[in-house]
């Protein structure tokens, strides 16, 4: 094991620059496979050479907000978004009511709980620990 | 002609990187690399993100077959708008073999004088290694190389 390697420092800054570099190239690769396409598609629809491409999914290239939206703008979705943006998305989501069975046709949860109103007035976080617990 | 050994470098848990030693050196060939250049003004950011992006590999990503720059053979761990180069061997995704490294001068590695005879010797390395594999003496599983880990290279070739 090597201790020249070891005594390397890195700081901070670095490390959150490769860490964001290859969070947007897993997201792209994600769509593209999502997509069933390929990075030469994207060259083709960014009109960039397949090489180029390729130099950008390797996690050290550093993307301007600028390139990042236009591969967004050419793959329909988002490739980043902010916290404040995750917490407005995710704080609207609705709650699914889900039966959880033991047995097959033996329901654990009788009660139907259909909205956040519903699930408060009904006790679910108890109801949920109850049949979780039967489970 | 030189003789060199194939060592385990650093593990991490989805990446064993291992190292190739020259007989009679005191240092790996890609601790040789990093004390090269990590003093160096010009690429101590190079090298820094270089370390990084190897645990980064090593530990979250596994050594997927993308994120590498394909360099014949042999392959180099990518820094955009860098000329250093680290040359490496990509065995599978839990395998790397790490080499040496330097300044990609020209547009064509023959023309770098720095950089060719570390992008040789890995090219090399990758040839006798998938040679030795033909023929049972190396085995791969998992993450782990086992076998005969030594290897001779008798003169620079033209690549």
């Amino acid at each position: 094991m090597s201790k020249v390697f070891d005594s390397i420092g890195v700081s901070d800054d670095l490390k959150r620059f490769v860490d964001h570099s290859f969070d947007v190239v897993d997201q792209i690769h994600d769509i593209l496979d999502q997509q069933s396409r390929t990075q030469r598609d994207l060259a083709k629809m960014l009109g960039k050479k397949e090489s180029e491409i390729s130099k950008w999914m390797q996690g050290t290239h550093n993307f301007t907000i600028k390139s990042i939206a236009k591969i967004e703008s050419v793959l329909g979705q988002s490739i980043i978004t902010t916290r404040q943006k995750a917490v407005k998305s995710f704080t609207h989501t609705k709650l699914v009511p889900v039966n959880v069975y033991a047995k097959q046709n033996m329901p654990i949860i009788q009660g139907k709980l259909r909205t956040e109103s519903n699930w408060k007035k009904n006790d679910g976080d108890n109801l949920f620990n109850k049949g979780l617990k039967s489970a | 002609m030189k003789r060199y050994r194939i060592n385990l470098y650093k593990s991490f848990k989805k990446v064993n990187f291992y190292t190739i030693h020259e007989e009679g050196k005191k240092f790996s060939e890609t601790d040789e690399f990093f004390l090269r250049f990590k003093g160096d003004q010009n690429h101590v950011d190079d090298i820094k993100i270089i370390k990084y992006w190897i645990e980064k590999i090593g530990n979250e990503q596994g050594a997927q077959e993308r994120y590498f720059r394909p360099e014949k053979n042999a392959r180099a761990i990518p820094i955009i708008k860098s000329k250093l180069r680290l040359y490496c061997f990509r065995v599978n995704e839990q395998i790397v073999i790490l080499g040496n490294g330097g300044k990609k001068s020209s547009q064509k590695v023959k023309d770098s004088p720095d950089a060719l005879p570390h992008f040789t010797l890995v090219n090399d390395l990758a040839y006798i290694f998938n040679m030795k594999k033909q023929k049972g003496e190396i085995v791969v599983k998992n993450n782990e190389i086992k076998g005969d880990f030594s290897f001779y290279i008798k003169e620079p070739k033209q690549l």
